[in-house]
């Protein structure tokens, strides 16, 4: 095996070329941390709205709604692309990694400079590819229309707004700021979007009279004009043709249940060999997978769904076809599942459809439940967070086990890791079929996104407020 | 469903921009009113009415009830003098009354905002079919018909021959009950307002329609321009700079590099009065530059106390000057005394500082090394400068009504301690020298000074004996041994200290034949007992390297309020050599297979690793990649 190059040295001569952002010289006060990520933010925010040049307006449908808020990206804008370059390049090169197909030595410093490099490297090579590939698909209008030198303008355009996002990633996670600059992107992504759907301005005049999209908004305005206040209420809590306090009470509800969950975890006591009297404590959240097994299967699902859908509109006929999805066109540009296995694990839209077609309802439940625990399951084994990767961690460490000095440790953590893992993934999948039920704002998978990563800042605020207070030692 | 974008960057020429509304702006700036001053409300009822203000850091104001003050005269009248129940003004303060000007101003905003509600005109008629039937919504078919039955009977055309209202009229209520009782007209209406299905639906933006106007546009894109290129970069600057000038003492932070510079390891008491002097909140002292009158009797008297040099900023002076004077118990003028006490009251801040600033220095090791002198001086005059006392000047000075004179008349011996003072006929003879009250007083206070039982213990957490290499742990038990169970240390005593004063306990472990100081900590705690485990080091030649072999280290606790009451005890342990301590590495058999094993990926992926060029193709979707290998790997 020696004698095979090893994939990381194929990065170092490009290594100089790659922008980097160095690390600070010494620790970064909390409050200029701060300061940092606010203006971090600011400029991803600008850039969520400066237009693309060169592109023509198109209504055509869009055809990625269902990532926008995720990967928090902005159609015809600088943004375009979000997040996704880097969330992508990441989650592939954590699972090489993982997985051991390329092999990292992360005590190395060397090594680990370099898988970073890799990392972005690979970023800026799908945000080129992305960029191409959304030219081409012809998203801002024919090519023969817009002509060759705007289409790499248009490339070029979205491939510096990546280089910045993934400049601004790399100078958050440095030690600049707070947390990374992907989580704080979805954050605000979300977050944005759920203010705007509780104060929008916008007023719609339908044959009803003037009505406001913004849900609070509507509560007061509806209270004042209409005469039966009961009615006013109910239409308040109910309407489906804009944003209701219903979704927004869900929201807030499932903002709350996920921040209870957070705190649950064991804390496992360990007790270093090496230096006796060294003792700290290992925490098995039940969490433990945060919200990848739901990316996952999100992933999982839309891919699918891309899939379906491209086939069904070209080989309708076919038995296979119509078993894997059929689909509807609905008049807002996008269609729906009405059939096969793509419309049995599509959530069901509300309660009424959960209860008028119970095989849907039941199917899509275990499916989404099931898939979770596999996915969250499946994703300890290959980041290299299961039990014989934590064991193999402390046991580098020289670390056992509080109270099992003398038990198998890989034993001992098997008894919690697979399992929060699999009830944590569970719990995952069961409060995103909750929120879509109740029709929370921001989709089930963006709050738990939005709630995971705000309570993340939360601890990191916490933290550094402790170690500010008081005089460390050593 | 618009989003934020969709609404405001439509394109120019093409669609028109979306209509601005000013009775809509009126509703949705109600409502925002509303939602900021409902809390706003709140939280001012709350804390400044109810008084719910955060208890979390402790102060004066918040001593409860169980609390043992100082019982002599003296305190009780400081203590009726600053602890008098808050006026309104005080108890608002300069945040409340800001707050209830926003309050009352937002009202204000709120009031207009429905006024001009109220003045608009209401939208267009809308169709609602129980209105014109008259009936309740839900009503059942039953009765949607009678009503239905009773309206024909009085607007029908044949009743009203040659009526055009009443025609109008009957051609809605017949349209009113075929919406109501046909099923797709009627969810027809329920979802769009029109029994006829969708009709045009209207967009807009409930914003005031002058920010349309195109004579308005260049004014709003300044005011804009304002807003975020100055207003918003100026308040985060405003509010850096402002929180970040003073630490954790309520110090201003450029001190510490100032004071840094000063100390050293043989620290005097003329450094600390120096360090105080040159802090930069008495930058704006005024003082004379010519040396006339009292500062310069002051000098004269002080001269071994202030530095030799002639040309010395006379504002640096005449804080050591006045320092000097109140340790010495010297009557200044009234106008000194007024900046007395404003340099007292900061000054036992700045000591704080100072003590952090040597600590960082002696963790540092590089620049100065720091004696336990250095440590134990700027506690003393912290000490020094409550009480009012020079160093070296006898403790028993600190009791009330006791004076030099009165000290001359014991005059046996030179310097009397309070610990002595209980068991010789010091105490009687005192007791013929003072009125009865004053000795009253004398004795409570003498009661009232606090005797601490220190207790300090080395141990390796969790395991037996101390051993080169291992982490051992310090824990230092504090008793007031004057206090009674469940009760609180109250305001500490003190005849010449402006102000009122918490005591803080200070603790040092220090090993005395190295003179070196390996762990400081303040702690300000009003309980009987107070105990501190944060201490742990680690043994060895990266860290403490002390060796193996028996150590008696030093532990200090001193108040920061009393002088000469300070409490040293030793803390003793024994490092043994490694080779003495049993250290019993087991390593289980099933963990020691861990590195042998492969895991089922990587089983899977050996096979797959041939294939593995193609694998780094462009996914063309996001997280299409991964998840399809997933895929591949659950089939597999």
């Amino acid at each position: 095996m020696s004698e095979k190059v090893r994939f990381l040295t194929l990065i170092r001569p490009l290594m100089c070329v790659l922008p980097e952002v160095s690390t600070p010289m010494r620790r970064v006060q909390f409050k200029d941390k701060i300061v940092w990520t606010a203006i971090t933010l600011f400029i991803f925010l600008v850039c969520c709205q400066i237009p693309l040049y060169g592109i023509s307006t198109s209504s055509h449908s869009d055809p990625l709604y269902w990532v926008r808020v995720i990967m928090a990206s902005n159609r015809g804008t600088l943004m375009e692309l979000g997040i996704s370059p880097i969330v992508t390049a990441s989650m592939v090169m954590q699972l090489l990694a993982g997985s051991k197909i390329i092999d990292v030595d992360q005590s190395l410093k060397e090594d680990r400079a370099l898988f970073q490099g890799a990392q972005k490297l690979f970023a800026m090579l799908i945000t080129i590819g992305e960029a191409v590939a959304y030219v081409i698909s012809g998203m801002y209008g024919n090519i023969s229309d817009i002509g060759a030198f705007t289409s790499v303008l248009i490339i070029l355009q979205l491939f510096f707004a990546g280089v910045i996002v993934i400049i601004l990633d790399e100078f958050l996670q440095k030690g600049y700021g707070l947390g990374s600059g992907i989580s704080l992107f979805i954050a605000t992504n979300i977050c944005e979007n759920i203010v705007w759907r509780a104060f929008s301005p916008t007023t719609i005049t339908t044959g009803k009279g003037m009505e406001f999209e913004g849900a609070v908004i509507a509560l007061f305005h509806l209270l004042i004009t209409r005469q039966s206040k009961v009615q006013a209420l109910r239409e308040a809590f109910y309407r489906s043709h804009a944003p209701n306090l219903m979704s927004l009470l869900a929201t807030v509800f499932i903002f709350l249940v996920v921040i209870y969950f957070q705190g649950f975890k064991v804390d496992l006591g360990i007790r270093s060999q090496k230096v006796r009297g060294q003792q700290g404590t290992y925490p098995i959240k039940l969490f433990y997978t945060s919200n990848i097994p739901i990316i996952l299967q999100t992933a999982l699902v839309s891919n699918l769904y891309f899939f379906s859908q491209l086939l069904y509109k070209r080989y309708k006929t076919y038995f296979i076809v119509a078993l894997l999805g059929q689909w509807k066109d609905m008049d807002g540009g996008y269609s729906i599942p009405i059939g096969g296995i793509a419309y049995y694990i599509s959530p069901p839209r509300d309660f009424t459809q959960l209860l008028g077609d119970p095989i849907h309802s039941v199917v899509y439940i275990a499916f989404v439940l099931l898939s979770c625990a596999l996915f969250s399951k499946t994703w300890i084994e290959v980041s290299g967070s299961s039990a014989r990767d934590v064991a193999k961690q402390l046991r580098d460490q020289q670390m056992v086990l509080e109270g099992h000095r003398y038990d198998s440790m890989v034993k001992t953590l098997n008894r919690y890791i697979p399992n929060a893992a699999a009830f944590g993934g569970m719990c995952i999948g069961g409060l995103t079929i909750i929120a879509d039920l109740l029709g929370a704002i921001g989709s089930g998978t963006g709050i738990l996104l939005s709630v995971t990563i705000i309570y993340q800042y939360f601890e990191a605020f916490y933290k550094e407020k402790q170690e500010s207070g008081g005089v460390s030692l050593f | 469903m618009s989003g934020f974008k969709e609404t405001f960057t439509k394109e120019e020429g093409g669609e028109k921009n979306l209509d601005y509304d000013d009775s809509a702006f009126f509703y949705f700036a109600a409502v925002l009113e509303i939602v900021i001053l409902l809390p706003l409300i709140f939280s001012f009822i709350k804390n400044k009415i109810l008084g719910y203000e955060k208890k979390e850091k402790l102060s004066l104001k918040n001593l409860d009830i169980n609390t043992h003050h100082c019982p002599c005269s003296i305190c009780a009248g400081k203590r009726a003098f600053h602890i008098t129940p808050e006026s309104a003004s005080q108890k608002f303060g300069f945040g409340g009354i800001f707050q209830l000007l926003l309050i009352s101003f937002l009202c204000y905003l709120l009031y207009i905002t429905i006024l001009s509600i109220s003045e608009s005109p209401q939208g267009i008629k809308r169709f609602d079919p129980y209105e014109i039937l008259g009936i309740e919504i839900g009503a059942t078919d039953k009765q949607i018909r009678s009503a239905f039955r009773e309206m024909s009977k009085i607007y029908h055309p044949d009743k009203n021959i040659g009526n055009n209202w009443a025609a109008g009229k009957y051609l809605q209520i017949t349209r009113a009950y075929e919406t109501l009782t046909n099923e797709l007209a009627k969810s027809n209406y329920e979802r769009y307002g029109n029994p006829d299905g969708p009709s045009s639906i209207r967009f807009a933006i409930g914003l005031p329609r002058f920010l349309l106007k195109t004579e308005n546009h260049i004014s709003i894109l300044i005011v804009f321009f304002i807003i975020i290129l100055i207003v918003i970069p100026g308040s985060v600057l405003f509010w850096i700079n402002t929180s970040k000038r003073f630490d954790k003492n309520g110090v201003l932070q450029e001190n510490a590099g100032l004071y840094a510079r000063v100390l050293n390891e043989n620290l005097q008491i003329k450094h600390c009065l120096f360090m105080v002097a040159i802090s930069l909140e008495f930058q704006d002292i005024n003082a004379p530059k010519s040396e006339s009158g009292e500062l310069a009797k002051l000098r004269n008297r002080y001269l071994e106390h202030i530095p030799k040099r002639q040309n010395i900023n006379p504002r640096i002076l005449k804080v050591m000057l006045l320092l000097l004077a109140h340790m010495d118990r010297r009557e200044v003028s009234e106008t000194l005394k007024k900046d007395t006490i404003m340099i007292i009251s900061k000054a036992v801040n700045m000591i704080e500082t100072m003590l952090d600033a040597s600590y960082m220095l002696n963790l540092m090791q590089k620049t100065k090394k720091m004696s336990i002198r250095t440590f134990t001086l700027l506690i003393e005059f912290s000490q020094l400068l409550t009480q009012g006392l020079m160093l070296h000047d006898s403790n028993v000075l600190m009791l009330p009504k006791i004076d030099e004179s009165l000290l001359k008349f014991l005059g046996n011996k030179k310097k009397p301690k309070i610990s002595e003072l209980k068991d010789n006929d010091d105490f009687k003879k005192i007791q013929e020298k003072l009125s009865p009250e004053a000795f009253e007083d004398f004795k409570v206070v003498l009661n009232y000074l606090p005797e601490l039982k220190v207790t300090a213990e080395a141990y390796v957490d969790g395991e037996e004996g101390i051993s080169e290499g291992d982490l051992v742990s310090v824990k230092f038990t504090i008793e007031r041994l004057t206090l009674k169970e469940g009760q609180k240390q109250g305001i500490a005593h003190s005849s010449f200290f402006p102000l009122l004063r918490l005591e803080k306990l200070w603790i040092i472990l220090a090993d005395p034949i190295a003179n070196k100081v390996y762990y400081l900590k303040s702690i300000q705690s009003c309980d009987k007992i107070i105990e501190d485990k944060d201490f742990k080091f680690p043994i060895g030649p990266n860290a403490i390297n002390i060796g193996v072999g028996k150590h008696k280290w030093e532990v200090h606790v001193k108040s920061d309020c009393y002088y000469g009451l300070d409490v040293v005890i030793p803390l003793e342990f024994e490092v043994l050599p490694t080779s003495q301590i049993k250290k019993d590495i087991f390593v289980h058999p099933d963990d020691q297979k861990i590195e042998k094993q492969t895991t089922w990926i990587q089983q899977v992926m050996s096979g797959l690793q041939a294939e593995e060029s193609s694998e780094e193709e462009m996914p063309e979707l996001e997280e299409g990649l991964e998840s399809k290998e997933l895929e591949d790997i659950i089939d597999s």
